[in-house]
Order: structure tokens, then sequence, then C-alpha cells
């Protein structure tokens, strides 16, 4: 190689260079000058919380979070709850993850994880007044959000009404395959009603599209009045909703820390006050039930222990774990087969 | 430039070849695979579809922006609107229970026919501005020769314009195809509220994912490996079509006939009376009103945001880097293929695989490879820290990757169309080949390179898959607040933001343009 074609190499590797050191961080002193955890006056550390609460509400959390917990500067990754499991399960599959946290409504997939042993397990003592069916040695739910019916008066008053002839074509839900509480609910009423009600549904024009808000915005558009939603999005909207006869649908929104957290008391200290008053009262705010008794319901809802559920049998999130992908695809091959 | 050219092949080697590399032993489900023979079907009708209506619409837009080029926003609109906004708006249009169309023709957009439908309007701008730069690049006197050897009009339009225009015809319409086989969002938001639902193979990479990572992997990588196949092969081969019709002679300027300009302005009314103003009017007549009552709270939540300013800055910035580096990029792997280079040519085919690649295959690989830190410790006092998922970087790697083929394909029919003799002639007068290609190719393929900068730029700027799913949480981007107020919070205000967006990027591009 010539003279001029070194200096050539030897520029561009300086250009090269120069831009992937303006890509990096810098950490200065000896690698091994780290704090170690839970050491005094080291300055707050990062916290991330993988979430699908929505963004509204992640809005109203930060500035309280971080005054009760000055130790823990939280990020926040906010997606919904199949991008967030996605994400973090790719970067399991990359070697690790840097989220700490797991604020997600889907309890199935925690229940996956836990049983991956992708989860530490702790029991925050707020957690102890929550529900017995929502509280694991590794996940606990942090707010629960209902799945009901909307749309105007004169609509279906019950589950089974989305099967009667009456109703073919007038109403939709989110996507089970996208949409993590639409599946819960999907998984509820084949508990519930048997193998033959998704097909009954099938057949009476059962439009399954989109998430809660593509839901809400068919209803608003007159497209199909009636759906399947969740009570927390009608209420923030003021439109009207049916607790169906059989009973709403409860969808818990658990909290978890990753086993690979590199801050677990940090993370901890977050999920600790996840459920004191202050914080379920901005879920509450959110339109959201509290888990926790003695926490009022969200302004126009019923108190969750007053609201009709649909039972949901011992033992259900480990079989939905289990059963979920068999499920999506049973849906998925009854919605191509139309 | 043989330096340069290496670095670009090493980067995608590393940023493109080592995420697939790390999937690829997760294909091989091939008995579900073959189960998707409706999914594959339907992804190559969508796609035909949606050639077959760009390819004529663009062909005739870029005709008409020769004579009107003043009207290139206006043309540029649709594409500049995110497909996922337009598909609202669509789907306002042309639902089939309520669909403001139905009361004069009988349309369902739910169907291949309406995805075809909306890819095609999204993607003609593509087409047009290959065929307004290639028209550009024509010696006039090259028609005038013909008529003054008796030909007419028509004969003389497809005797000289048209194989003239064939490199940049079918390279562009290889980049629709391509890119309408990739497209998730269209298909997903109109196949599964269809009657018959229409899947889609993109729409199962996402669905087999959807029923667990582990478990969807090797089906979600054997389909991509098999749209990789399609979307690569089949641009390849229409530029193999495209034969190695060049010319070699210097371009000269005629003023355009008496009224010609007049024409082109209708026919651009016409096109945007259907791509634009319908839509738009979709879009933002329902963002005046809240439970059925005039409001602006739509418009409030967005106009109020401060995100959306932070937003849309980054996005712009990083879209316009990401812009720059594949012109730059693409422009060198297509020189070096038209001359000859085989190893270019394969370099070429490699830098296709990101438009072809599902955005959530691509994005899921990315970060399976790059989503740890990399720490190098220097003399034990200073340690480096390359954490690309944590901000933009490694989505702007990701939009690099997924735009790349624009400018490979837009600049390689441009480079095609210059003949290797004029660079040879500078090099015989003693220039050096950087300086050959900078002083005579250049100047001929500079309005294609800014061609495919500008849609590089605007189609990186309202990105939503990989947004929402590589943004790191400190490095929102326009693409991540649209998924947000679309799925959670607000869909009219996703639609204002679209819009908004949408205009002051087309703005922006008008007022670059003027200067």
């Amino acid at each position: 190689m010539g003279g001029r074609g070194a200096a050539r190499w030897v520029g561009v590797g300086a250009v090269a260079l120069a831009g992937a050191l303006a890509a990096c961080r810098v950490e200065w002193g000896p690698p091994g000058a780290a704090p170690a955890e839970g050491a005094t006056g080291a300055g707050p550390v990062e916290v991330w919380v993988y979430t699908s609460v929505y963004p509204e509400v992640l809005k109203t959390l930060e500035a309280p979070l971080a005054a009760a917990v000055p130790g823990a500067q939280v990020v926040w990754f906010q997606a919904g709850s199949e991008k967030v499991a996605a994400r973090f399960e790719a970067e399991l599959a990359g070697g690790g993850s840097p989220a700490c946290v797991l604020l997600t409504s889907d309890p199935a997939w925690l229940e996956d994880l836990s049983a991956r042993g992708a989860l530490r397990p702790y029991v925050s003592p707020g957690a102890l007044g929550v529900d017995r069916r929502w509280l694991r040695p590794t996940w606990a739910a942090v707010r629960v959000s209902v799945m009901v019916l909307g749309g105007p008066a004169g609509g279906p008053a019950a589950w089974r009404d989305l099967a009667d002839p009456k109703f073919r074509g007038s109403f939709s839900s989110g996507d089970p395959m996208a949409s993590g509480t639409t599946f819960t609910t999907v998984a509820a009423w084949e508990q519930a009603f048997g193998a033959d009600f998704l097909p009954a549904l099938a057949e009476n024009g059962w439009m399954a599209a989109g998430g809660n808000s593509a839901v809400l915005a068919r209803m608003e558009s007159g497209e199909r009045p009636h759906g399947v939603v969740l009570l927390e999005n009608l209420l923030a909207k003021g439109l009207p909703y049916t607790v169906p006869v059989e009973g709403a649908v409860a969808v818990p929104g658990p909290a978890a820390i990753a086993a690979g957290c590199p801050q677990p008391a940090a993370a901890q200290a977050v999920v600790d006050w996840l459920f004191t008053p202050e914080a379920q009262a901005l879920f509450v705010a959110g339109h959201m039930h509290s888990p926790l008794p003695g926490i009022a319901p969200p302004a126009g809802a019923p108190p969750l222990e007053a609201l009709p559920l649909l039972p949901e049998p011992p033992g259900f999130w480990a079989t939905l774990a289990a059963d979920g992908p068999a499920l999506k695809e049973r849906v998925r091959r009854l919605r191509d087969a139309r | 430039m043989t330096v340069l050219f290496w670095l670009v092949a090493a980067a995608l080697v590393l940023f493109g070849g080592w995420p697939l590399l790390r999937l690829l032993p997760e294909a091989g489900d091939w008995a579900a695979a073959a189960g998707e023979g409706a999914a594959l079907r339907n992804s190559l009708a969508v796609a035909g579809g949606a050639l077959a209506l760009a390819l004529p619409a663009g062909t005739a837009l870029g005709f008409a922006l020769v004579r009107a080029p003043a009207a290139a926003p206006l043309v540029l609109l649709p594409y500049v609107t995110p497909p996922y906004v337009s598909t609202i708006a669509w789907v306002t249009l042309a639902n089939p229970t309520n669909g403001w169309l139905r009361a004069l023709l009988p349309v369902d957009v739910y169907t291949r026919g309406g995805m075809a439908w909306v890819l095609g309007l999204h993607l003609a701008p593509v087409v047009a501005l290959a065929v307004r730069d290639a028209l550009r690049q024509q010696d006039p006197a090259l028609v005038e020769a013909a008529r003054l050897a008796g030909a007419g009009r028509v004969r003389a339009w497809a005797a000289v314009t048209l194989p003239l225009l064939r490199p940049s015809l079918l390279a562009a319409g290889g980049v629709v195809f391509a890119a309408s086989l990739a497209s998730y969002g269209v298909p997903a938001m109109l196949g599964a509220p269809a009657a018959v639902p229409v899947p889609t193979l993109t729409t199962r990479v996402v669905e087999a994912l959807d029923t667990g990572f582990q478990r969807g992997l090797p089906l979600a990588t054997t389909l991509a490996l098999g749209l990789m196949a399609l979307g690569v092969g089949a641009p390849l081969l229409l530029r193999a079509l495209a034969g190695g019709l060049r010319t070699a002679g210097a371009r000269a300027v005629r003023p355009a006939p008496p009224g010609a300009a007049r024409g082109a302005w209708v026919g651009v009314g016409v096109y945007a009376a259907v791509a634009v103003a319908l839509p738009w009017v979709a879009l933002l007549v329902p963002s005046f009103t809240d439970g059925g009552r005039p409001s602006l709270t739509h418009w409030a939540r967005v106009l109020g945001d401060a995100r959306v300013l932070d937003a849309g800055l980054r996005s712009a910035l990083l879209a316009g880097a990401v812009a720059s580096a594949t012109a730059v990029a693409g422009g060198l792997v297509a020189w070096a293929a038209a001359r000859g280079g085989r190893l270019a040519r394969v370099v070429g085919a490699a830098g296709r695989l990101g438009v072809a690649v599902p955005g959530s295959v691509l994005g899921l690989g990315l970060l399976v490879a790059f989503s740890q830190e990399l720490r190098i410790i220097v003399l034990e006092r200073l340690t480096l820290v390359v954490a690309l998922a944590d901000g933009a970087a490694l989505l702007g790697i990701a939009w690099a990757l997924r735009f790349l083929p624009l400018p490979l394909d837009l600049l390689g029919a441009a480079v095609q169309g210059v003949h290797p003799s004029l660079e040879e002639a500078a090099r015989l007068s003693g220039a050096g080949p950087a300086r050959a290609v900078a002083g005579v190719t250049l100047p001929l393929v500079a309005r294609a390179l800014g061609s495919a900068w500008l849609l590089v730029f605007v189609g990186a700027a309202c990105e939503v898959t990989l947004s929402t799913l590589l943004a790191g949480p400190r490095a929102p981007v326009l693409g991540t607040l649209l998924f947000q107020l679309q799925t959670y919070a607000d869909p009219r205000a996703a639609s204002v933001l679209g819009v908004l967006a949408s205009a002051v990027l087309v703005g922006a591009v008008a007022l670059g343009g003027r200067r």
C-alpha cells in the first residue's frame, strides 16, 4: 500500500473512531469503582421500568415517585403489552435486559417468565392486602382493569348476547393476538362458556381488530356501535357502559422485578411505592380500579367488590401461560376460516 | 472511494448481517410456513396491485412534475403522510358499514384491493420522483431527432423516451413492490376487520411473535426469509429487465410548450383531490368533534403537548442524518455496481434486505444483537460504554437499513443512465477516480441523489413500527408519539399529529426547494 493509500485509511479510521467515541458514554475511574448496591451517598441509581400503563397516567406518577424514592432515577419504556414483552424477550435472548420492573397488563406472560426463572421473588408489604387471586411470590397486581360492554342503550347486555343474531355485525373487540386485555377476556370467555362460544361469535360477525382505542373509534364512528372494551376507556370519554349479566372480566395489571435487574433494592423501593395510597389514588384517577381494599373506585364506576365478575378458576393464570399460544392459534384459525 | 466502499460494506455486515445471523438459526419451521399459502398469495396480490396503481399514476405525475416543478410538495404529501394515518382516513371513507364514499360507490377498504389502493397512493410519489429525475436527465435533442425523422409524438415517446425511462421505472417499481410486500401497518389495520380476513406474510410474522417470542420465533424468521427472497429477488429481476441503455450526451434545456404547465397542474389537481384532499378531510373533520359535539380537545392535546416538539426535532435530526448516510452509502454502492463490480452487486443485494425484512423482525434482530452494553476499559482509568439501545442510535441504524434500498435503486438507475465514457474522458484528462466521479457523474445524478435523500428523510421521520420497538426511553420520536396517541389516548389526536407533521415536513421541503 502506498503512502497516500495508507494516509487515507488512517484518516477514515480516525473519522470512524471519532464517530464511535461520540456515540459512547464515558465512565471515569477504575472499572471496579462503581458503588456497591445500597451504598449511601452514591446518588440516585437508574431503575428501568418497562410498562404498558397509559402515558397520561405515567406523567402523573413521575414527580411523586421521584420525591418518594429519591434513590431511584426511573427510566420509563412505554409501549403496548405485546411490544414490551417482545422487547424484553429479545433483550433476554441477546444476553440480558436493563429492565428492572415490569408493569404490564399480561399476568399470563409474567407467570411464564416466573416459570422460566426470569423474575425475582418479591412480595411488597403493601401488596399483602391484594386479593390472593392476583398475588404471587413473583408478581402482584397494582391496578385492575375491567372489560365490559360499551355502546348505546338497547345493545347486548350479556356476553352471550354477542352470539345473538340480533346483534350480528354490530360489535367488535380488540385483537386477542395483539391486545393483552382482550386475550385475557377471550380466555375467560372460553373458560366460562365452553369451546363453542368463540366459533359462535365468529359466525355472528365478530370483528376482532386493533386495540381498545380502535374499538372505541369504531363505536364513535358508528361502524360497530357496540364494543368489548375496558371500563377505564369508557369512563375517560364519559361513554355509557353495561356490566354483562354473567360478570365483567377483571384483568389485573401486575408489577414484577426482573431477575437480572442490576438494582434490585431500588426496584423494590419503586414497587413498594406503587402500592402506597398516593400511587393507588393516581391509578384510580386514571380510571382504573385499585386491587387493595378500602380505596375508592374511579368516578362513575362501582367498587370492585360490588362488580359482578366472571369466575376466575384456581390456577387460571398459570393455565393461560401454558395454553395461551394454543388459544391465540385457535382464535387465528377461527378468524381466517371465515 | 475504495476505502469508503469497504466501510459501507463493513457497516452492512455488522449491522445488517450480524443480527440476521443471530436470528437465522431460529428459522426452520418449514411445515408451518408451508401452510401460509393464503398469506403468500395475499402479499403478492397486494404488492402487485400497489405496483399496478403506483406505476402509471407515478409516471403521469413524473411527466407533470417536469412541466410544473412547484407541484412537487403536493405530489409528495401522500408519501409524507404516515401510511398508518392515511389508513385511518380510508377506513373512514370506505369501510363497508358507514364509509363516506358508500353513498356513491360500493367500496370496501377491508380487502386486498383496499390495501393495494392505500399502498399504491402512498408509494406513487416514489415513481413520480424517479421519472421526473430521469426525464430531466434526458437530452431533448433525442426526441427532436426522432420527430425530425418523421416519427409522430406517440412513436417518439415509445421509441425514445420510454426506453430511456425504463431503468428508472423498473427501479422505482422494484422499490414499490418490495415496500408493499414488507408493509405491516396497512394490512394489519385492513386485513383483520375484513368479512373474509386477509392475512399477509407480514401480519403472520407479527402474529407468530405475539404467540410468544420463543415459540413464535421459528415461524416468524422462516416467513421473514421468504419475504427477504421475494423483496430482494423481485427488484433485482426488474433491474435485469431494465437493460443497459445509456446516454453519453450533455443535457440541453428547452422551453416548455405553452399550456403544458396548465395541463400538468390539472393532472396533479386530480391526483391531489383523490390522494390528498379526500383523506385529509376524512382525518380533519372528525378531529374537530368529541363525543358527537364540536370540540378542539384533540388539537389542544397535540398542540399543548411539549413532547411533540421534542420528538419532532429528534425525528427530523435523526431522519436527516440517516438520509445523508444512506444517500452517500447507497450512491457509492450503486455506482460501483453500475460500473461492473461483482462484489458491489452482492453488497447492493445485501443492502436491499432491510426493506424486505418485516419491521418487527428487523427490530427484534437488532435488539438480540445489540441490546447489550459494550464496555471498553482503557488503561484501567476510563470505561467507554457503547449502549446502542439506550438512545436513538439503534433506531437510526434500523432506519438506515430499512431505507437504504431507496437510494440504492434510484441512484442505481440514474448512474446506469450515464455512460462510462464520460468518466473515462475525465480520467484520460488526468482526473483521479474520485474527481472523475465527483466532477462528471455526480452532477448528472444530483437530482436523483436529492430525491433519494428526500424520500428517506420523510419516510424515516414518521416511521412507526421500528420506532415503537427501538426508540430508547430517553429518545422518543414522532413514531412513538403517533403510536401512543393512536393506541392509548386519542386516535383523533394521532390523526391531527400525523397531518401536522406531514404539513410541516412538506412545507420544509417546499421551502428548501425554493432556495
